[in-house]
Parts: C-alpha cells; sequence; structure tokens
C-alpha cells in the first residue's frame, strides 16, 4: 500500500484502523498498535492523531511509534478520562478511527551537528520515542544522544524494553530515576531534573526535547537555562484539552496560540511566559 | 560512621589534594582546605554496608568520591523507603554541624564506595575558631540544603500532580 505524505492541517474526517496489538506497560497505561484499513500515513516524531472510539469519542494522543513504519502506527495511552478508558480496555481487532497527524513535530533537523539532549517525565516518553527512534537511525548526525527518564516509581516505567535495549546500545546515554522506591530497584532516586548538572553533553551546543508534567519541564527549563543551554534551543510539548485538531474550535488556546496548530511542541521562548499566567 | 568502613592508606599531601578537588570543596581557600584535610581521612566501603544509621552519633562528614549511596528510612518488618540517591561527588549528611549531632537516616552503599570522611568535632572547633572558614563552610552546608529542598519539593510537586491527574 502506498504512504500518503498529504498535509491534514484543517482534515476532519477520520480513517479507519484496526487495533492489531495491546501491550500493557504500566497498571494505568497501555500502548496499542493499529493498522490503517485504507493507506497509511506519514508522520513526523513529535506529532500527535485525535483517536476516536466509536460511540465514546475522541482524544488527542501522541504518536509513539517508529517513523518509518507508518503502516503500523503506536498510540501510548493513560487512562485518565472517559475516552483514554475505553482506550486502555480494546481488544486486538477492535476498529477506532483515527485523524491526523496533526502538530508541529520536535525540530530534529535543527539538533543536526549537536548533542541531542531528551527529558522524559512518566508517560512523557511516549511522544519523544518517535525522536529518538530517529536519531539512531541516523546516528552520524548528532554528537552526544542523552536521554534523562524520569518516572514516578519504578512500577510506573514505561518502554521497558527500550531503556532496556538503549541502556546497552553505546550511542545513546540512558540515565534512569524514580521519584520513589524501596530497596530492590537499585537505581537511582530522586526528580530527573537532579540529572540535568551533571550527566554529560555541551550546554552550548545542544538541543534538548522534553516531555512531562508541566512542572516537571519547568523545572528541567530552569536546570537547563543554569547549565548554560540557550533558552531557544530548549523545545517542550504542551497538551491541553483538545478537540478539533485544527486551530479552530479555542479548546487548546493558551493565550496567544493553540496547542493543536501553533504546538504542542513549542521552543521555551514562545510559551515561558504563558506557563507563568495563572489564568490562562 | 560505619563499622564496615576500611582506611586507605594516603599521604597528608595526596589526601589533601582529592579533597580540594571534590566538588564540595570548589573555591574554597586553600587555607580552609588545609585546615580541613589535618582531620580527613579516606576510607573504602562494600556494597550493602551502612554509611550512616539513624540514632548514631553524627560523627563526620562525608564526601563521596566513586559509588553510589541510597539515603533510606526504615520501619520494623518492612522494605525500606529509599529517599534519594547520592553518587560520586555528593556529600552525605549535615545533621554533624547540628544539635542534637544524630543521623536521622540510614545511609547504604549500593556499591563499592570511597570516600573521605572528615571529622565532625575538628570541624565545628575550626568553625568556633575562624569565622571566615565558618562562614564558608555553613553557605555550603546551607546551599546543599536548600538543593536537596528543592528536588524534595519538585518531587512531592510531580507525586502530587500524578495523584491528581
Amino acid at each position: 500500500m502506498p504512504v500518503l505524505d498529504v498535509p491534514t492541517q484543517g482534515t476532519l474526517t477520520s480513517r479507519p484502523y484496526q487495533i492489531t496489538t495491546v501491550r500493557h506497560q504500566t497498571h494505568d497505561i497501555v500502548t496499542i498498535d493499529v493498522a490503517p484499513q485504507q493507506h497509511p500515513i506519514a508522520f513526523r516524531p513529535g506529532q500527535f492523531d485525535m483517536v476516536y472510539v466509536y460511540g465514546i469519542g475522541e482524544a488527542a494522543i501522541s504518536i509513539s511509534s517508529d517513523p518509518a513504519t507508518p503502516g503500523l502506527l503506536s498510540h501510548t495511552i493513560r487512562a485518565v478520562g472517559w475516552v483514554t478508558r475505553a482506550l486502555n480496555d480494546l481488544q486486538p481487532g477492535t476498529r477506532i478511527g483515527i485523524r491526523g497527524p496533526y502538530g508541529r513535530p520536535w525540530p530534529l533537523q535543527e539538533a543536526e551537528g549537536k548533542d541531542l539532549v531528551i527529558i522524559a517525565g512518566g508517560i512523557g516518553l511516549a511522544p519523544v520515542r518517535p525522536a529518538i527512534v530517529e536519531a539512531l537511525r541516523h546516528r552520524e548526525r548528532y554528537g552526544r544522544i542523552v536521554l534523562l527518564k524520569g518516572a514516578r516509581s519504578p512500577r510506573d516505567l514505561v518502554f521497558r524494553d527500550d531503556l532496556d535495549r538503549w541502556h546497552a546500545d553505546r550511542g545513546i546515554d540512558v540515565h534512569v530515576t524514580v521519584d520513589s522506591a524501596v530497596r530492590g530497584w537499585g537505581g537511582r532516586v530522586g526528580v530527573v531534573t537532579k540529572l540535568i548538572p551533571r550527566v554529560p553533553f555541551d550546554p552550548e551546543n545542544c538541543v534538548v526535547l522534553t516531555c512531562g508534567p508541566e512542572v516537571m519541564m519547568w523545572f528541567s527549563a530552569e536546570a537547563l537555562l543554569k547549565r548554560g543551554v540557550p533558552p531557544e534551543r530548549i523545545f517542550v510539548t504542551l497538551e491541553r484539552n483538545m478537540k478539533c485538531g485544527v486551530g479552530t474550535c479555542g479548546h487548546c488556546q493558551l493565550g496567544p496560540v493553540f496547542l493543536c496548530r501553533d504546538g504542542p511542541v513549542f521552543s521555551w521562548p514562545e510559551v515561558a511566559g504563558l506557563l507563568d499566567v495563572r489564568e490562562l | 560512621m560505619s563499622h564496615h568502613a576500611s582506611l586507605t592508606a594516603g599521604d597528608p599531601d595526596t589526601l589533601r589534594v582529592t579533597l580540594a578537588g571534590h566538588p564540595f570543596c570548589a573555591d574554597l581557600d586553600g587555607g580552609h582546605v588545609r585546615a580541613m584535610a589535618e582531620a580527613t581521612s579516606e576510607h573504602e566501603l562494600p556494597a550493602g554496608s551502612l554509611l550512616l544509621q539513624r540514632g548514631h552519633a553524627a560523627d563526620a562528614l562525608a564526601l563521596l568520591l566513586d559509588g553510589d549511596v541510597s539515603l533510606e528510612v526504615t520501619e520494623p518488618g518492612d522494605d525500606p523507603i529509599v529517599l534519594e540517591t547520592l553518587h560520586g561527588g555528593d556529600p552525605v549528611g549535615w545533621s554533624w554541624l547540628f544539635p542534637p549531632y544524630r543521623w536521622l537516616f540510614d545511609a547504604r552503599c549500593l556499591t563499592p564506595v570511597r570516600l573521605l570522611q572528615l571529622d565532625a568535632a575538628h570541624l565545628r572547633g575550626l568553625i568556633d575558631t575562624d569565622p571566615v572558614f565558618g562562614l564558608a563552610l555553613t553557605q555550603r552546608i546551607g546551599l546543599l540544603v536548600v538543593q536537596r529542598l528543592q528536588f524534595t519539593r519538585a518531587q512531592l510537586v510531580e507525586m502530587t500532580h500524578h495523584a491528581r491527574a
């Protein structure tokens, strides 16, 4: 089947997909792999889809699979609302609707020739996973590639297989830490931002991709700026309640920007001021 | 400090250079480093041993050179809760500076650990007799406490955020 590389901004029609695999990442997070019933659509790391559970509703979900295989899309979902709970309960063979991909992707081209630092908290590894896979496929284009991964506890770690594989891979430095643990964990305990001052990378020649709870990204940005990373080289991905996905309905408006249309990936100077405004 | 610690032989000059090179002593006056080095010794501890034990006398400042240490709270009959892990370049403990000079938590070696041990009574004596040194050292400990407090607050915020979601 040919892969379509079509602009989907403005498109509100979902296409049918069939769930091929459901992988339980943690007690409340699953990754569902879906295959298109029509043409596969190409996507770029950092973009998201509107995923439709027929009869229940849509939710904006980042794409977590390899961009080189658009015929097999993955979405990693934490059960927090009606739609995401329904998605968590779906079984292989079920049909769902997907429209997208939407949004501004991670600036991987800007990171070429520089160190690439990726900071992910919790399920935040899902939106940056395609960027990691893509960067490792073109390893020669980057300096150091560093992944700082935080989770609430060892049982909340997602993509464990990937973390193990990447940990064994000399192409990427993986540092994992959890907020709390009991003895037996054996790894680091502490917030992910604690790693920023001590892991090796060139702060003056790097691009940082950050995804996780907004407070984590805020603390991370503070630590990165303190280390000397230029603010315009720090990128975050934001989420709000997205509905249309194409910048029309205003549900995801954050001050002057619509996250679905202008983001979800932003440079730090674009949004730092907005995150300080209580009323937004 | 742990009874499992084995003293590493080393001449005073090497020890002073090692102490001066520890991040905790960065930019510290050379005379102050020399004064601290007079009561400093280097030790090695095996994995699994306790570096600090809750309730025991806080009689030394430990500066980790290599290895990983977990700061733990233990309740009888239950697995210890790991509050934080510390690593090469980190200082361990500030209870030696404040009465009643008792450790509040356990610190366990997750790996073989090499560290510098600075005698607490000697440090407190230097603080009493040399106000310039006292200010420099207490500022460093103050910064350490602030950093750990900020990390702890960030941990709290993240855990609260997760509970809310």
